[in-house]
């Protein structure tokens, strides 16, 4: 800028200047734009002027004013009138406010009041908040929000009188489709304003969430489990676990378990405890007189001690190192290594053994045969096997025997009656009617069990090295009692003579067995 | 149906069961809780299938089954009892007994026989 000569005129130009330089760069003067402490020593200033201009003393009610540094609120201090000075003026107090420059939220009210108080009571009021800026709303972005019902089923901080600890879990088992966690969609932010009308930005704000990962899906503003599985959280993220690996004992530390999908089980099953699996189970220990039950494959890779008690149902293929006093359903073929010892079972294709393997006492059904290296004992207990009949229908067809006997026995009942007592008989005599319908339909449900029933006529009893007397063999409802010892035997049904016979035994074709590492 | 069963045992229940639930599906029923009266019967008759149990107080399964094929050898009998190598069930399977029944009898397998 070229020098001017005129020394008021420089003046004007350098005091602008120091005005202008004050001025943020940003543009828009505002509480957040200028720095505190100049906004403070500014505020201080008109104080101090506002003092200056009264400072001569006077009796006369006054009033006072700060400005907060961010430029949200005015407190006023209202001095009353000491003894013959004028009270405070209402109109003096709203100059006083709008020579701080504030311009909006003034609380008139609250200043009117104020007024009135300090005169009439002679009252010194401080720090009376008599103007509020209007504050920024903060801008929070989505955010997942998780379901609450999908906390663990641990023991409560507070926990009821009685507590069943079998099932007491520290898993949360979810089943696909279940609502895992839902957003909550952004929320706007919105300009606060100050007290000398400036526009007050407001903040960005996110709040921490846990992000979905695997087997989670996103389905109208909420996720979902992809498949069935236990629910895993951390503070970062949730997932599905499919598999239910735990490591340690099936116990009062875990509880009964009933996962959707597949489970393992890195230590034992203890007695009493129930394990239901949607999928495949392997346990790395053995199992005790327990309830398991599982649709897909079942792997224990050591046995079953079983106390006379434990029941499985398996939905596939079974692998045991041995069995001992204990129930099992299998659909598929079971596999053991060593000895099944007095138990019942029952499996929808065959029971294969391994090398040095037996079978004592118990009853066998195996639907597809038996291969073992030796049945029974030369003094051990009867060893019963049934083989070629679908064991569930056989169950089926027990059920319907036992109600008809029960229907038969209440026949026999009611038949007594009538002859007892004539006087009842036309009222007993619908009763025998219904008796009889209710036969009737339980035979014409066992019939069509029988219809349907699913036969293997080529189903054999195959024995490596030795099966002892007291082994009771039965193909097909075919009888056939060993009664002297017998080595290296095969036993089928001839159809022709419709009677069990024996040959040689020969090596079975190769089955594929199905690897009991699949579970994992 | 026309098929004919004779029931040999000495409880009275199970016979009756047995007389009701197979006369309901059409076969003619005769039952004795006496031994010697069911041996007397089925050579007097021609029944498709004899029904007895092993373990009677007077005379056993087995003595049943000697007794009847020993004169009509084409019988077909099933013997019931509650363990399948009970040695006399195994007797009377040596006999000629066509199979076992266990206890307190499977229908369908009686209904196999009969076929």
């Amino acid at each position: 800028m070229p020098k001017n000569k005129d020394p008021t005129l420089e003046n004007l130009i350098n005091g602008t200047e120091e005005l202008i330089r004050d001025i943020p760069l940003a543009g828009a003067l505002s509480a957040a734009s200028l720095p505190a402490s100049q906004l403070d020593d500014d505020l201080r200033r008109r104080e101090v002027e506002a003092l200056s201009s009264e400072s001569e003393p006077t009796n006369d009610g006054v009033a006072g004013f700060t400005v907060s540094s961010d430029h949200m609120l005015v407190l006023a201090t209202f001095y009353p009138p000491t003894g013959d000075g004028k009270p405070l003026d209402l109109e003096a107090v709203r100059v006083g406010i709008e020579a701080l420059g504030v311009t909006t939220g003034v609380d008139w009210e609250t200043v009117k009041r104020s007024v009135l108080n300090c005169n009439e009571e002679r009252l010194q009021l401080s720090d009376v908040e008599v103007a509020h800026g209007k504050k920024p709303e903060d801008e929070i972005l989505p955010y997942l929000v998780m379901n609450p019902d999908l906390k663990p089923k641990a023991l409560a901080d507070d926990p009821p009188t009685r507590v069943d600890f079998w099932e007491v879990s520290p898993f949360t088992i979810v089943k696909k489709g279940d609502a895992l966690a839902s957003i909550i969609p952004k929320h706007d932010g919105a300009m606060g304003k100050s007290v000398m009308g400036a526009d007050v930005p407001f903040l960005k704000h996110a709040v921490p969430f846990p992000k979905p990962g695997k087997n989670t899906l996103w389905q109208k503003g909420s996720v979902h489990a992809a498949c069935d599985g236990k629910f895993q959280l951390t503070s970062t993220g949730f997932w599905i676990e499919e598999v239910l690996d735990i490591h340690g004992d099936i116990d009062f530390h875990v509880g009964n378990i009933d996962f959707p999908g597949n489970v393992m089980i890195q230590g034992e099953v203890r007695n009493g405890f129930v394990v239901k699996s949607g999928g495949s189970l392997l346990c790395l220990g053995s199992i005790e007189a327990c309830q398991i039950d599982c649709t897909g494959d079942f792997v224990t890779r050591k046995g079953i001690v079983g106390g006379n008690k434990a029941m499985l149902r398996v939905g596939g293929t079974m692998h045991a190192k041995f069995i001992e006093g204990c129930s099992i359903d299998s659909k598929g073929s079971i596999y053991v290594s060593t000895s099944v010892l007095n138990s019942s079972v029952h499996t929808g294709d065959r029971l294969e053994m391994g090398n040095r393997s037996l079978i004592v006492g118990g009853t066998i059904q195996a639907q597809n045969g038996i291969s073992a290296f030796q049945i029974g004992t030369a003094r051990g207990p009867r060893t019963e096997i049934y083989c070629g009949i679908d064991f569930g229908v056989e169950r089926k067809l027990v059920w319907c025997r036992d109600k008809n006997i029960a229907l038969a026995f209440k026949l026999k009942d009611v038949e007594n009656k009538m002859k007892a007592s004539p006087e009842a008989k036309s009222l007993l005599s619908a009763l025998r009617d219904k008796i009889k319908a209710a036969i009737h339909q339980v035979n014409e449900n066992a019939m069509l069990l029988i219809t349907n029933l699913d036969r293997n006529e080529g189903a054999d009893v195959s024995v490596r090295e030795v099966v002892y007397p007291g082994t009771y063999i039965e193909i097909c409802h075919i009888s056939f009692v060993v009664t002297k010892a017998k080595r290296f035997v095969t036993f089928h049904l001839d159809k022709a003579s419709g009677k069990i016979v024996e040959k040689k035994w020969e090596k079975r074709p190769t089955r594929p067995q199905p690897s009991p590492e699949r579970v994992s | 149906m026309d098929k004919s069963i004779l029931a040999i045992d000495d409880d009275e229940m199970i016979l009756y069961a047995i007389k009701t639930i197979f006369e309901d599906l059409g076969y003619t029923v005769k039952t004795t809780t006496d031994p010697m009266e069911g041996i007397a019967d089925a050579l007097a008759k021609d029944y498709d299938l004899v029904i007895t149990d092993v373990r009677m107080p007077s005379h056993n399964g087995a003595e049943v089954v000697d007794a009847v094929l020993a004169k009509k050898p084409a019988t077909r009998i099933l013997m019931v009892t509650a363990y399948p190598t009970d040695p006399l069930a195994v007797r009377g399977l040596e006999a000629g007994a066509v199979g076992l029944l266990k206890k307190p009898f499977e229908i369908m397998k009686i209904l196999e026989f009969l076929k």
